[in-house]
């Protein structure tokens, strides 16, 4: 051995695993910008007993052949992926559902028909709006008509989303998802959450099928208690202003 | 849930179905190749290579050794599941419609269409026979079917008899000792689609072109149950561990791009078994659904489309939590 070989540093592929129970050691060599590090990482092992067949288990194992023989092991992207999440449409939950939106727009249109009590005939009707017409914007920024001088829509008013503040920063979409779920069925979860770490931004909007869901999950979250924080949650304001 | 899309086929998918145990899915479709699949990730572990024209049925034995596929190249051709090898193959005058294995994995029951002035025929060959003799093995037992319109389209063999489904709607029980009908039932009065066994034999499922599906009783053949839709039904099938039944298809595939992809009603839809009524849909795929698998553990189905995908779905909790009220 000559002294340069004394210095040199081991190989960057080179990896050492280290079982201790539960635990698994691995340190490894890796090389960032020219200059070479030894890493080590410290994995909890969590074993899972599965039970199968042994005829199940055998076939695990077979070879691939005829179009897939030389694809290597595990799902090929070309012919396997995972779809978008799909959920089951409830009916009980779509007819309820209906049958809300059904009752809302009577009672919209009886607000209005009490708010107007007398309608003006089409044609005199016609040149007063052009008269009251409000004029447009000067922003210059397109704005559709129900959404202008900040008015939002009735639409987005009933909207059965929340906004759930003062969340813990490791909060994922997933736990988000189970904490709600637990309380009606979701719609959508949306979690804002930092563009460089990932973490969670601390704040997020819940969608659920229905207003009265929402009206549930708003009184049973509004300072739940969650992990270290205490959650605050309210009605999620229009989307468009 | 998170459905896998299997994208093997570049055509219409005929037929899904599982294993016994679940683990492995085949599909066949109109593009000639069969496959076969790992059905917990959606592997693909092989095709079966040899046909020369649409494969429409498909059916594996008990052990999960041979697979019989039915082609419209005028064959039947068993393989070894394994390593996707031709074992035997039988040439036929027309093509061949519908296939499957008996219970025991030794014999296997066919049907070919009427075509080109040759009737269609039904047919038993014994596996072994097969296996040594090729396609000059005898078949056992033969009966032939000179009314077009009531040829075969779906086969099912079970532990007592064998059903077939016929094109003008009818559904037999056979002897197959005479050869003649034990009983009979005209249940549709349009085509039959799919006939597939709730998973302990006592009740069977027909789909049909005819907007709906229907339960018999496997002794008696009365219509136990009727599931009325709007729309074609391609596909039915019996859940094995739940009173749900699945439902799948979608309006005529000629049809489908003169309308738009919403009103195709495309998603299958899922009804209770005693109380007929719908439980929910669940939407995916954006053509006819032909062909339904449940897996026979009840935690999820398999569905084939004209759009040529095959989508694995595996029951979220809130299914399983799901109860329906009355």
């Amino acid at each position: 051995m000559t002294a340069t070989d004394a210095t040199e540093l081991p190989p960057v592929d080179e990896r050492l695993v280290i079982e201790e129970g539960d635990t698994q050691k691995v340190i490894e060599v890796v090389e960032e910008d020219g200059k070479r590090f030894k890493q080590t990482t410290v994995y909890n092992v969590v074993r899972e007993e599965v039970k199968m067949p042994s005829r199940v288990l055998a076939r695990r194992s077979w070879a691939k052949f005829g179009k897939s023989a030389r694809a290597p092991p595990g799902p090929e992207p070309m012919t396997t992926s995972i779809s978008d999440e799909v959920f089951i449409e409830f009916t009980a939950a779509r007819e309820a559902e209906a049958a809300e939106q059904r009752k809302q727009e009577e009672q919209r249109q009886k607000a209005q028909q009490m708010s107007v009590p007398y309608r003006l005939p089409v044609a005199l009707r016609q040149e007063k709006t052009e008269e009251e017409m409000p004029k447009r914007p000067q922003t210059g920024a397109y704005r559709a008509p129900r959404t202008r001088n900040g008015a939002a829509s009735a639409f987005d008013e009933e909207q059965p989303s929340l906004q759930i503040t003062n969340l813990p920063p490791w909060t994922t979409d997933d736990d988000l998802r189970d904490l709600c779920n637990a309380i009606a069925p979701v719609r959508r979860v949306f979690l804002a959450k930092d563009k460089r770490t990932g973490d969670a931004k601390g704040f997020a909007y819940v969608d659920f099928n229905m207003r009265q869901d929402a009206a549930t999950a708003l009184e049973k979250l509004d300072g739940h208690r969650y992990g270290p924080s205490v959650l605050s949650c309210e009605w999620a304001k229009p989307r468009r202003k | 849930m998170r459905p896998i899309a299997l994208n093997g086929h570049d055509r219409a998918l005929t037929k899904v179905r599982y294993n016994r145990e679940g683990d492995l899915l085949f599909s066949v479709a109109k593009d000639k190749v069969p496959c076969v699949w790992y059905s917990h990730n959606g592997e693909r572990i092989g095709t079966y290579e040899g046909h020369e024209g649409t494969v429409w049925s498909c059916d594996v034995d008990y052990l999960s050794e041979h697979l019989v596929t039915a082609s419209a190249d005028n064959t039947l051709r068993v393989w070894d599941v394994q390593t996707g090898k031709s074992l035997a193959m039988i040439e036929t005058n027309t093509a061949v419609r519908s296939c499957c294995f008996s219970l025991d994995g030794r014999s296997i029951m066919y049907s070919t269409d009427h075509a080109m002035g040759y009737p269609c025929y039904h047919r038993i060959v014994d596996l072994q026979q097969l296996k040594q003799e090729g396609g000059k093995a005898k078949p056992r037992y033969e009966t032939e079917i000179k009314v077009k319109e009531k040829r075969i389209t779906s086969l099912l063999w079970g532990p007592d008899s064998c059903f077939t489904a016929h094109a003008n709607g009818d559904i037999v029980s056979w002897d197959l000792e005479t050869k003649k009908p034990k009983a009979f039932q005209s249940a549709h009065k349009g085509i039959i689609m799919d006939l597939q066994f709730k998973s302990d034999f006592m009740f069977m499922i027909s789909a049909s072109k005819d907007h709906t599906a229907k339960v018999f009783d496997c002794d008696t053949m009365d219509i136990v149950k009727t599931f009325e839709t709007e729309r074609p039904v391609n596909a039915a099938a019996i859940s094995p561990t739940r009173d749900h039944v699945i439902l799948g298809g979608g309006q005529e595939a000629r049809d489908v791009t003169t309308t738009h992809g919403a009103a195709g009603k495309f998603d299958a839809r899922l009804h209770h078994l005693v109380l007929e009524e719908e439980i929910g849909r669940i939407k995916g795929h954006f053509g006819p659904i032909n062909t339904l698998a449940f897996h026979p553990t009840g935690k999820g189905y398999a569905s084939g489309g004209e759009d040529g995908f095959v989508r694995v779905h595996e029951f979220d909790d809130i299914y399983f939590d799901f109860e329906f009220e009355y």
